[in-house]
């Protein structure tokens, strides 16, 4: 059971922070994503990790002990990388047994580690094969046994799936989770995807410009995003910049530029006065199209716009007075709605959350 | 996605498909294209190369010259007379030295210029093709003259008190091997170059996160991997420095023959053509030879799998 630090940590390139003085605790059997969009620092912060850039300041240490000055190779981690990194010129059973060589362990115990390695990732038989006869799919299993069977401190996984299609990506995102609970290691996953991080993850740091935004469970990054960029970059949103109206004891009167204020559930620790400017965001999912004996006070008039049918739900493009605005309804009723409707969108005020005060 | 595939596919086969068998038509597109070079090739190539076969089985006298007589006789001399053989081996002999050589030497050269950027690279590279920038004659007199008895290399060390007599470099397989090593290292280096430059640098960083310190990635990884290149590099170099004639001509000189040398005497000194083709031949054959047999073994053997 292993825990990763870093603390502060900081990587220049020329006069580009790509990693900007970051900290974070990966917890202890824990499966952690590092997301964010392109050139956000989350696959320098693996390579910092992994010990194959040294950075400009900060530590990094594995159960407490300052590795900053470890070479890769005796680091004793796992890595799985986007290209799956096999050795073309050594067959499934030589990959596999690179690492446990290194180690120096005995022919009938690598040829037994190799066999378990194998089941793990469930493609028994394969030993004689050479990467370049295995499927996209099966290499990935290969590079992870490869990576697993040295039994590593830490699993790190660089975009692992990228490479694959989209059913095979959500087929082996199931087997990925399966195994690393099974093993029960600490495993450090990158990803530009977010529905992916949100589907692995234990917790998600999400990333921008070499800046940590914010950590937490994925129902914590979804339901209470800190900021503009988690909320929209993490699941859709819909974002209003709004004034205080009026500020009742439990409750906030924002104006938000239409017919009718929008309320929000009072926060405690912060304090607003009449004026003052915040953003909100509310996801497309939390709106809902009243019904005449619905909510009489919670709601926007608006037209619809445009109809996405996806099968199970449906996307919605509102236009109120001075927005437009994403709605997504699964499809429950036998109701729906066309373009030109005139419609009611119902909220709940506690799905409006504050992603900027000032 | 998948079905439009298939579609594809079936269309091709379909008979009621417009143009029906549309492979057959164009099956003699690929030999019509190559032509030309198979032409030249059969002109400027196996046409002499035939010329010479004949030649090889022709008779020879010194107040005569070449006769109408068909002949082994050639052959049995050049095989059987220990002066010939000799030759025939020294040939070889530092054709292997020279590659060996140039592979030690062209490698780390290689990977060098693999891992610089920018303005040292093109220095460097410019140095390493420095040799090929002038004629085979100009440099080989210039090897001549550095390589002489109170040449640079002499006067050096025996300023430096590392010698007391000169070093035999001229006329001497010393010489040769020098000034063969520097101008083919260009291409053991370009070649080794091409098949590094290319490479996957996550392998590398997968063998170290595995637990393989440097050398040993290196050994395990990168250099199995360039061996394409380095096939390559040594096939050039052998058959390059096997058929060489003006460096061992003008730094061995008669003191010191290689088969083109003989070939040349034979040709141009002594008016035997049959037995200068002889030697061409025997030296082509087994040039052929090492070469098929090396290829083979490299590409069927350990290492198959680096070609594939």
């Amino acid at each position: 059971m292993t825990e990763v630090r870093i603390q502060n940590l900081l990587k220049q390139f020329e006069d580009v922070a790509a990693v900007d003085h970051i900290s974070l605790t990966v917890h202890s059997g824990e499966f952690l994503s590092l997301v964010g969009p392109s050139g956000c620092g989350k696959t320098t912060t693996l390579n910092l990790i992994a010990g194959f850039i040294n950075p400009d300041a900060g530590e990094i240490s594995i159960d407490g002990e300052r590795i900053n000055d470890v070479p890769i190779y005796k680091r004793k981690l796992g890595m799985v990388f986007q290209s799956y990194a096999l050795f073309p010129h050594m067959t499934v059973m030589d990959n596999i047994a690179f690492g446990l060589r290194m180690q120096k362990l005995q022919r009938s115990a690598i040829v037994r580690e190799v066999g378990r390695a194998l089941e793990l990732v469930r493609l028994p038989g394969v030993e004689k094969r050479y990467p370049r006869q295995l499927s996209g799919g099966q290499q990935q299993r290969i590079a992870l046994a490869r990576a697993l069977v040295i039994h590593p401190k830490v699993l790190l996984l660089d975009e692992p799936l990228s490479n694959l299609d989209a059913k095979l990506r959500r087929e082996m995102r199931i087997e990925l989770k399966d195994i690393q609970k099974t093993v029960g290691i600490t495993t450090i996953f990158v990803t530009h995807d977010q529905e992916e991080a949100l589907s692995l993850s234990d917790r998600l740091a999400v990333m921008n410009k070499g800046r940590i935004e914010q950590v937490g469970s994925p129902i914590e990054i979804y339901e209470s995003p800190k900021n503009e960029f988690v909320s929209s970059f993490i699941g859709e949103t819909n974002i209003f910049s709004a004034t205080v109206m009026e500020a009742k004891e439990k409750e906030l009167l924002l104006n938000i530029n239409e017919a009718r204020p929008v309320t929000i559930p009072r926060p405690l620790d912060l304090k607003f006065r009449i004026g003052d400017a915040i953003k909100i965001s509310i996801r497309p999912e939390k709106l809902c199209f009243g019904r005449e004996s619905g909510d009489l006070t919670h709601y926007l008039s608006g037209t619809v716009d445009h109809v996405v049918f996806l099968g199970n739900i449906t996307y919605y493009t509102v236009k109120t007075q001075s927005h437009s605005m994403s709605v997504i309804c699964q499809n429950l009723e036998t109701r729906t709605y066309s373009a030109g409707d005139q419609i009611r969108l119902e909220y709940r005020p506690e799905n409006c959350r504050i992603i900027q005060a000032e | 996605m998948n079905g439009g595939l298939s579609n594809g596919v079936n269309g091709l086969n379909d008979s009621t498909h417009k143009s029906s068998r549309p492979n057959e038509s164009k099956q003699w597109i690929p030999y019509l294209l190559a032509s030309p070079i198979f032409l030249w090739l059969t002109i400027f190539f196996l046409v002499p190369i035939f010329f010479l076969i004949v030649m090889s089985f022709r008779g020879y006298s010194p107040t005569k010259g070449i006769t109408d007589q068909f002949t082994t006789a050639h052959y049995v001399k050049f095989l059987t007379d220990a002066f010939y053989l000799g030759i025939l081996y020294r040939s070889i002999k530092l054709s292997v030295l020279v590659t060996l050589i140039s592979l030690i030497l062209g490698y780390p050269e290689a990977y060098y210029l693999t891992i610089i950027k920018g303005k040292k690279k093109a220095l460097f590279l410019a140095l390493i093709l420095s040799p090929l920038f002038v004629s085979a004659v100009i440099r080989t007199f210039g090897w001549m003259i550095i390589l002489a008895p109170h040449g640079l290399i002499n006067s050096g060390l025996d300023l430096l008190g590392l010698i007391h007599e000169p070093v035999k470099f001229m006329y001497s397989e010393k010489g040769i091997v020098i000034g063969l090593v520097h101008v083919l290292m260009p291409y053991m280096v370009l070649s080794i170059y091409s098949s590094l430059i290319n490479r996957n640098m996550d392998l590398e960083k997968a063998a170290q996160s595995l637990g393989a310190h440097p050398v040993k990635t290196f050994f395990k990884i990168t250099l199995p991997l360039s061996l394409p290149g380095i096939l390559a590099g040594t096939l050039i170099v052998l058959t390059l420095s096997v058929s060489a004639f003006i460096t061992p001509a003008m730094l061995g000189g008669t003191r010191v023959r290689v088969v083109p040398f003989v070939t040349y005497e034979q040709f141009m000194v002594l008016l035997n053509w049959p037995f200068g083709s002889v030697a061409a031949l025997v030296l082509l054959a087994i040039t052929v030879g090492i070469v098929m047999f090396y290829h083979r073994a490299l590409e069927h053997g350990r290492w198959a799998e680096v070609f594939r």
